[in-house]
């Protein structure tokens, strides 16, 4: 039984032995698989995972880089750059786990900021916006406390800022966050601000600089340890502009103090640089180097004369009475006048068993070239577009420069339009009609123009046969360019214009300045019929009714220094309007700004 | 004391020793990233370790077995104390402050355990274990498993139920048993994810499964741990030269992800020399118990084998993201005063185990 029992155990222990043999060959096979998930990770996939190390601990943050000054021709700043602090959330911290104790920083901050509870995310790629632009005490504070805020981030970045307010917004533009086309175009990211418009935009790739960056080891509280590698940023050239702000803001008074909408150009023909560009009414471009609220855009958009258009470059006008400068000077040119021929005006003209009116239904009697431009004679051009016929007209009004762009360095120009018998049968697949031709003669039918092309016709005249691209830029004077037209014929035109402000008939006598030779020429365009005003328009004194009004002039007329063009919506007569407001401009000029000799 | 030195197994002691110290080293590369003078401590408690060692192996086996009983009831007296007056570290109420330093009564707790099953079971020559002495064996595990699970530290709760799992494996259990068992977890597993588990508990169960799916949430630690480990490649990145445990993105890098740390720095060479350590001392252990000659000795050292094991292959597999975080520290590497202590005391009873039995002879 001792035996039996002896020998049971033994079995038994043997058994359990057994059992304790499988445990341990259990456990080096288990040994084996764990010597083959190292060697998974660290020896397949290394690469993998020495990358995602790397990213671990690597943050490569952008600096952006400042935008490109631009200053006046006496090196005034029209546009710089601030600093301004973001609050921010990197995303990471928005993930579920860390949300709450995100928001409630958010929460605090705000309350910081007196601001209200209320705040929106905006997705910025790698990080949220939460509110920009916060002061610099409050940013100050959340530096110096990064214990406590440790889900928040400022983001300190240069911001543009235009130091005149809405000083010079006519040709600078605007700027505003980039879209995809534009990221695409200019190499930028997310959030980055883009000229949008103006200068600004002509400019982009001149003023936007290079961005920098910073490679960053962080902790996984992403807080900075070591900065691997500096790259600074390159900040965008500085635009030196032919502008003169003295002269500028001198020019945005004078529309300014009369409620005007329009434009003012003035420019020196002598190398095409612009002195001054002003539309009306004028905006303030600082508003857009934030994101604004849709109120604030709402209420731009929906003032009158349409601010944040450039009139001057792509506001397309009849050009009026000014077109018979060009008429009188392909007349000239082609030998259909000369400066004695005379026409009889007697209020009108029956052309092609039509009656053409001049504006002066009492007529201005016999006419020579001189006179007519004088007293702006409609008769006298009516007879001579008649004899040139439209192509003729078409030819010497391109070659002036109309119906194509000017080139100035300015987004969104015009080419504006002159007729032809070929553009009407392109455009409308029919024949041109001849009476046609006697509208077009002074400035009207289907004639369209930009005030920044009749500043450089002024400029031909002024030159008697060349100029230069008008630009804001002083360095990108272009080529002197020839027009094909005897001087004399030009001396015949001006002799003409001289008279408009110098006799006594003239139609722009209102912008003569004693001591000074200024050359003119009026011109105002009807927007309504005087029929239709008087039988359809209920409210007649309301300003859409009113004539636009054009005065472009140059001085001295021996040898020009500026040419300054003025072209008014609905503000009524050229003469009237237009002419005193050039002369107020030419007098500050010689007063002024023209150098001393 | 001669037959002492005599018959003495080098092993038991030389590889565990040299396991410490590697960690040791680890723990000195994480002082240097972070300034957590953890391995200052951890030689103290070495120290101490070493001499429960040698306590436990001078000590006659017989001796504790006989008074399990009793520490097995002042052990549920001291966990019970715990869940109502425990101090509270890292979220577990399983500690008592013993002047600036905190002990873990749950971790000795094993030793005591494993004693108590060892000696319920020492004449247990009747085969397979039958459904009474399975639930036997189970009530002696459980109740101080679930007063430690109410501490609130799941980790070293499940440590327990692994001294159930290798009783059966040794001993073996019937055919019917089997099933009525994987039945019951089941059962138990499913009862459990719904009335016991915290949601936390429950999210990193969910998380693991797809640790994508909120890779800087709760899947956060086993993505690190697997970057840590991967970036080091075949040779590693260098003694204290590792990027990712100085600037903190493993947590827990001191006790449960301490593999990371190490397999970045020494790569997978190194990995090869610590698991082939740890390999060799759990052949030695083995063979302590596969030449035993009673059950009761094979029973004991068979239990610390398995306990020693379960814990290291639970750890590892957590680091290399295959199991769910589950608060098991790796033995002899990890930092920890309580748990260096217990594995000490069991090897000490190994050693002691091995010298009776060439003594008697």
């Amino acid at each position: 039984m001792i035996f039996n029992t002896e020998y049971k155990r033994k079995i038994l222990l043997q058994n359990n032995k057994r059992n304790l043999k499988l445990l341990f060959i259990f456990i080096l096979f288990f040994i084996f698989l764990i010597f083959l998930f190292f060697w998974k990770i660290q020896v397949i996939d290394y690469k993998k995972y020495f990358l995602a190390a790397q990213r671990n601990i690597i943050r490569v943050e952008r600096i952006s880089p400042l935008r490109g000054l631009i200053r006046d021709s006496k090196s005034n700043i029209i546009a710089e750059n601030r600093l301004s602090f973001d609050l921010i959330i990197p995303k990471e911290n928005m993930i579920s786990s860390k949300r709450k104790n995100t928001e409630k920083e958010i929460k605090e901050i705000l309350n910081l900021l007196k601001k209200g509870d209320k705040y929106e995310l905006k997705n910025m790629g790698t990080y949220y916006l939460v509110k920009e632009d916060i002061p610099l005490n409050i940013a100050n504070f959340i530096f110096s406390n990064r214990r406590e805020f440790r889900y928040v981030s400022i983001r300190v970045s240069p911001r543009r800022l235009y130091p005149l307010g809405e000083s010079c917004s006519s040709f600078l533009g605007y700027i505003g966050e980039a879209n995809l086309n534009e990221i695409k175009k200019f190499g930028l990211k997310t959030g980055d601000f883009v000229g949008k418009y103006g200068l600004e935009r002509y400019y982009e790739n001149e003023l936007k600089g290079k961005a920098g960056y910073k490679v960053k080891v962080v902790n996984n509280l992403n807080i900075l340890e070591r900065v691997v590698k500096e790259v600074p940023p390159v900040a965008g050239k500085t635009l030196e502009l032919s502008i003169n702000l003295k002269l500028q803001k001198k020019v945005e008074e004078f529309m300014k103090e009369k409620n005007l909408i329009g434009s003012t150009i003035v420019l020196n023909p002598k190398n095409g640089e612009i002195l001054s560009l002003v539309t009306t009414p004028l905006f303030n471009p600082n508003l857009f180097t934030s994101y604004f609220s849709k109120k604030d855009w709402d209420k731009l958009i929906s003032t009158e004369g349409k601010p944040l258009i450039n009139k001057a470059i792509s506001g397309l006008y009849p050009a009026g009475s000014i077109f018979k400068l060009v008429v009188g000077l392909a007349g000239l040119e082609e030998g259909f006048i000369n400066e004695h021929t005379i026409v009889n005006c007697y209020g009108y003209k029956e052309i092609y068993n039509k009656i053409f009116h001049c504006w002066n239904a009492a007529g201005h009697g016999p006419m020579n070239l001189a006179r007519a431009i004088e007293q702006s004679c409609d008769v006298y051009f009516y007879v001579l577009g008649k004899n040139l016929k439209v192509d003729l007209i078409e030819k010497y009004a391109k070659m002036l420069g109309l119906g194509k762009y000017t080139g100035i360095d300015l987004v969104g120009e015009k080419s504006g339009l002159v007729p032809s018998k070929e553009w009407k049968l392109r455009r409308f697949h029919i024949k041109w009609f001849p009476g046609e031709t006697i509208s077009v003669a002074i400035g009207q039918g289907p004639l369209l123009v930009t005030p920044i092309q009749i500043a450089q016709l002024f400029s031909i005249i002024a030159n008697r046969g060349f100029y230069f691209s008008p630009h804001l830029l002083k360095s990108k004077k272009g080529k002197e360019i020839v027009v094909k037209i005897k001087k004399e014929n030009f001396e015949k035109i001006i002799k003409g214009m001289r008279l408009v402000v110098n006799g006594e008939k003239g139609t722009g006598r209102l912008a003569k300045i004693e001591g000074i030779n200024v050359c003119g020429k009026t011109s105002t365009v009807q927007v309504i019929s005087k029929e239709t005003l008087k039988t359809k328009v209920k409210n007649k004194k309301d300003r859409r009714w009113l004539h636009h009004a054009w005065f472009g002039a140059f001085a001295p007329c021996e040898a020009p220094e500026i040419v300054v063009v003025s072209m008014l919506e609905h503000a009524g007569g050229g003469g009237e309007v237009a002419a005193p407001l050039v002369r107020k401009v030419m007098k500050y000029y010689f007063n002024n700004i023209r150098e001393k000799r | 004391m001669k037959k002492y030195f005599k018959y003495f197994n080098y092993s038991l002691l030389f590889t565990p020793l040299s396991i410490t110290i590697i960690g040791i080293f680890v723990l000195y590369s994480i002082f240097e990233a972070t300034g957590q003078a953890f391995f200052k401590r951890q030689i103290i408690w070495l120290i101490v370790s070493l001499i429960a060692f040698f306590i436990f192996s001078i000590l006659n086996y017989k001796f504790y077995l006989n008074l399990a009983p009793s520490l097995y009831l002042f052990l549920i007296v001291i966990l019970t104390f715990l869940i109502f007056f425990g101090k509270r570290i890292a979220g577990t109420k399983s500690w008592i402050g013993i002047g600036g330093l905190g002990v873990q009564p749950s971790e000795f707790g094993k030793i005591v355990v494993i004693l108590l099953i060892a000696r319920i079971f020492r004449d247990y020559y009747k085969g397979p274990l039958n459904f009474i002495d399975f639930f036997k064996a189970s009530f002696i595990v459980g109740v101080p498993a679930l007063l430690v699970f109410l501490g609130n530290d799941m980790g070293t709760a499940m440590t327990y139920s692994f001294i159930i799992i290798i009783l059966i494996f040794i001993l073996g259990v019937r055919r019917n048993l089997l099933i009525l068992i994987i039945v019951g977890a089941v059962l138990f597993s499913i009862g459990s994810w719904n009335f016991v588990l915290k949601d936390y508990q429950k999210k990193r169960i969910k998380v693991f499964l797809n640790p994508q799916s909120d890779p800087l949430g709760v899947g956060y630690h086993t993505i690190q741990s697997k970057i840590t480990i991967g970036s080091g490649g075949i040779s590693g990145k260098g003694f204290l030269k590792g990027t990712q445990k100085k600037l903190g993105f493993l947590p827990a890098q001191h006790t449960d992800f301490i593999l990371s740390v190490y397999a970045e720095e020494f790569g997978f060479v190194g990995i090869i020399v610590l698991i082939l350590l740890y390999s060799f001392l759990f052949y030695s252990i083995f063979r302590v118990a596969y030449v035993a000659e009673d059950i009761s000795s094979m029973l004991l050292v068979g239990l610390i084998l398995g306990q020693i094991f379960f814990q290291f292959l639970i750890n590892i597999l957590v680091s290399l993201g295959k199991l769910p975080v589950a608060g098991v520290t790796l033995p002899l590497f990890s930092y920890g005063g309580s748990s260096l202590i217990t594995v000490y005391s069991l090897l000490g009873i190994v050693e002691g185990v091995h010298i009776s039995k060439y003594s008697r002879e």
